[in-house]
């Protein structure tokens, strides 16, 4: 695996410059989209982005690939919806903006006790284990229906209780507030948690397990550990689930939000700190917008990962990382020239494809709908006429040839450029150490 | 008393063969490349799919040719132009395309087959009880199946212990460098190793995709039950996997005979808010489809290298 040393912080400054930013931007956020249904993306992505950024705990930090990490998440918020639901119940006063630490509880307790089983291996045996357990649990939560609610799930109530900050949760903004609260908090914890002996330690059993064990450490216990604090941040973002929606179903334990929490941690990128929180936010916007749209948005999920894991290993912040470092030593005016040459028959590439899958559905929603038409860009096309589809196919294709020039181009511009920054900066280095 | 143990053992026998088919392909790739392939299950699917489409334009005899040769094409042609890039970037780059494998599969197949259940059926020719206990007739076609399992195992061990292809696949596992050294080329291997990986799980699609649904889910309802074979039976391991399988087969359609729940077992008697009531007091029939899984928790705890596994990974 590529991965650097972890987290390679940026020099303190420009660090904390990042982390103004991010709050800044939480704080600001209901401004600019203030509508109840902003608002309520908005508490999405805060949610989101404290499982991603446990998801990574796991696998940047620790190099652990899991398939179940919805497991502690939805244990977390079942087990803060029925918290929550019991004090309702009981009349006993009880802050409910503190309820997402008793999810935390649960996703520690779990993450310990499977944690101890899951992670006698690593690597690909770890992969399947999380996988089957995490299938185990959800089959597990539709048979105790009781508990679990069945396939309906439970729902509850968050604006009872007693209200620390005067808070009473009743409309989306002091929700917002409550998670975008609780986000910064859970995002600090863990970068604070990179810091520590633990932290180093993890990422030493990921980058070398047998030196850590030649080293007197057990790689074993430092996965428990980890994994244990994992489920702790998963079950704190669940019980933010919960209290966000009012309801939990068994679905919050299933693979479908464990896979989609892998593809938000890699294609924000996984080396970087601040890689998943970018992926969450992304991919949140993406899934409540474009689900509206298509009902292929699955498909260019899948597109983006692939091109994401063969491409850009380090994802979206790594793209931004190289590029930063263009920038500082002024060289991409280099690459603007190569980047046109990909972006226009990659911009038509791209559109003819999303017009030949969008055409497909089509053709399968005619036979059940018989009168619609299928239009694109607000054009009418005949999606039962083999030149429509013969048309976009050849477009299509030749697009992706025409990108080959502008590819090359820029591959051998970036072979150029990053020979020169390495000089560049073992130049700066040998200066450093001179004076 | 006779009548369940010989639906057991057959109906086990049935279902065993079908996951071996499976986990065969899925280790075979993995003992040969270091490949975890998620997408297995998903050739799988996109075999019984292919089978279907086939069968309606042609007959079933052509499908069950031809189909798994698509899906051997396809998965050669995977290897070759996207998993190769990222080899040299080890397992967990390629599990993770594989995963995204999967979904674009997903997608591909609801794209051209749509959401619902295809109707794909038996051949005529073998659609006719070949025998009957208890009241259950056995369709010839579910012999069929088993034989074809049986056969195309025999063919694969024949063809990487007997013939020069296997020679070279097995020395390539033991040391790629040096078998590149020698003048063969090492990619192509690779592409032939994965190909042939994804054409059993296209068999398992054409001969299973008519017994069990045809259907999108298909694919992810036996992702996992896959996965806990590897590693019941030991990661890479052929014996294992066998083992594993029809171990599986047999347990859980014992269970599906039983009627009596846990709590009955042990004679406990609870109230309906006791916690874990429900699984305590459910017929152990309807715990079958969970029970691999409390397996596998078992070997982990007690033999972590599962049943024939020489490493633990």
């Amino acid at each position: 695996m590529s991965h650097r040393a972890y987290p390679r912080g940026a020099s303190l400054p420009q660090g904390l410059g990042s982390w103004g930013f991010f709050v800044a931007s939480l704080a600001a956020a209901p401004w600019i989209f203030n509508s109840n249904a902003a608002l309520i993306v908005l508490s999405l992505m805060a949610v989101a982005i404290v499982f991603a950024l446990s998801y990574n705990i796991l696998f940047g930090q620790t190099g652990l690939l899991s398939f179940g990490h919805a497991v502690y998440y939805g244990l977390g918020a079942y087990f803060t919806m029925h918290a929550l639901n019991y004090f309702a119940a009981s009349r006993i006063p009880y802050p409910v903006e503190l309820m997402p630490l008793l999810g935390g509880a649960a996703g520690l307790f779990f993450g310990f006790v499977l944690g101890v089983i899951s992670v006698r291996r690593a690597g690909l045996g770890f992969a399947m284990i999380s996988f089957g357990i995490g299938i185990l649990m959800v089959s597990l939560a539709l048979i105790l229906r009781h508990w679990f609610g069945g396939a309906g799930g439970l729902s509850g109530d968050p604006t009872g209780g007693t209200h620390l900050f005067g808070l009473t949760l009743v409309s989306h903004l002091e929700i917002y507030y409550l998670m975008a609260a609780w986000c910064v908090v859970c995002v600090a914890l863990m970068y604070f948690f990179t810091t520590t002996p633990l932290g180093k330690m993890a990422a030493a059993v990921r980058d070398n397990a047998e030196r850590v064990e030649f080293m007197g450490y057990s790689p074993y216990q430092i996965r428990v550990r980890v994994h244990t604090l994992a489920g702790f941040f998963a079950g704190v973002a669940g019980g933010m689930a919960a209290i966000t929606n009012g309801i939990v179903v068994p679905n919050a334990l299933g693979f479908v939000l464990s896979g989609e929490v892998l593809i938000m941690v890699y294609i924000g990128g996984a080396a970087i700190f601040f890689g998943p929180v970018i992926g969450a936010i992304i991919l949140t916007f993406l899934q409540i917008q474009l689900s509206n749209y298509t009902n292929a948005w699955q498909l260019y999920l899948g597109l983006l990962f692939v091109l994401v894991v063969i491409y850009a290993p380090d994802g979206i912040a790594g793209l931004i990382k190289m590029h930063a470092a263009v920038i500082r030593y002024r060289k991409l005016h280099r690459l603007l020239p190569a980047y046109f040459l990909v972006a226009v028959p990659g911009g038509v590439f791209l559109l003819g494809l999303i017009f030949l899958v969008q055409m497909g559905y089509a053709l399968h929603g005619a036979q059940i709908f018989l009168t619609q038409a299928f239009t694109f860009a607000g054009l009418a096309f005949d999606d039962h006429s083999v030149w429509t589809w013969a048309v976009g196919v050849a477009v299509t294709a030749g697009a992706l040839l025409g990108s080959r020039p502008g590819v090359e181009r820029t591959k051998r511009a970036w072979e150029r450029i990053t020979v020169e920054i390495k000089a560049a900066q073992t130049f700066e280095s040998r200066a450093e150490g001179d004076a | 008393m006779l009548h369940t143990a010989v639906f057991v053992l057959v109906n086990g026998l049935m279902y065993g063969l079908l996951l071996f088919l499976l986990s065969s392909g899925l280790t075979l790739i993995f003992s040969m490349m270091g490949v975890l392939n998620f997408a297995q299950v998903s050739f799988y699917m996109l075999g019984a799919y292919l089978g279907f489409q086939l069968m309606s334009w042609t007959n079933y005899w052509v499908a069950l040719f031809l189909a798994p040769l698509l899906v051997g094409l396809l998965g050669a042609a995977v290897e070759r132009y996207l998993l190769s890039k990222v080899h040299m970037r080890g397992q967990v780059a390629e599990l993770l395309l594989t995963f995204g494998l999967s979904y674009l599969i997903l997608e591909a197949v609801k794209l051209a087959w749509g959401v619902n259940a295809v109707n794909y059926g038996m051949p005529r020719s073998l659609n006719f009880s070949i025998f009957s206990i208890g009241g259950i007739s056995y369709p010839a076609y579910n012999v069929f199946m088993m034989v074809v399992a049986v056969a195309i195992f025999i063919l694969l061990y024949l063809l990487l212990k007997k013939t020069r292809i296997g020679i070279i696949i097995r020395a390539a596992l033991s040391d790629r460098d040096m078998v590149g050294m020698l003048g063969h080329n090492i990619p192509r291997i690779f592409a032939l190793v994965f190909g042939i990986g994804c054409a059993l799980a296209g068999v398992a699609g054409v001969v299973g995709g008519n017994i069990l649904v045809t259907e999108p889910g298909m694919a992810l309802s036996l992702l996992p039950i896959t996965f806990v074979v590897v590693v019941i039976g030991g990661m890479g391991s052929f014996g294992g996997a066998l083992v594993a399988s029809l171990l599986i087969g047999f347990l859980q359609n014992y269970m599906m005979t039983l009627n009596v729940s846990l709590a009955g077992l042990v004679g406990l008697s609870m109230g309906a808010h006791a916690p874990l009531y429900e699984l305590l007091n459910q017929p152990l029939s309807q715990l079958a489809a969970i029970m691999p899984y409390f397996l596998m928790i078992l070997i982990l705890v007690f033999r972590p290298k599962g049943l024939m596994g020489k490493v633990e990974t």
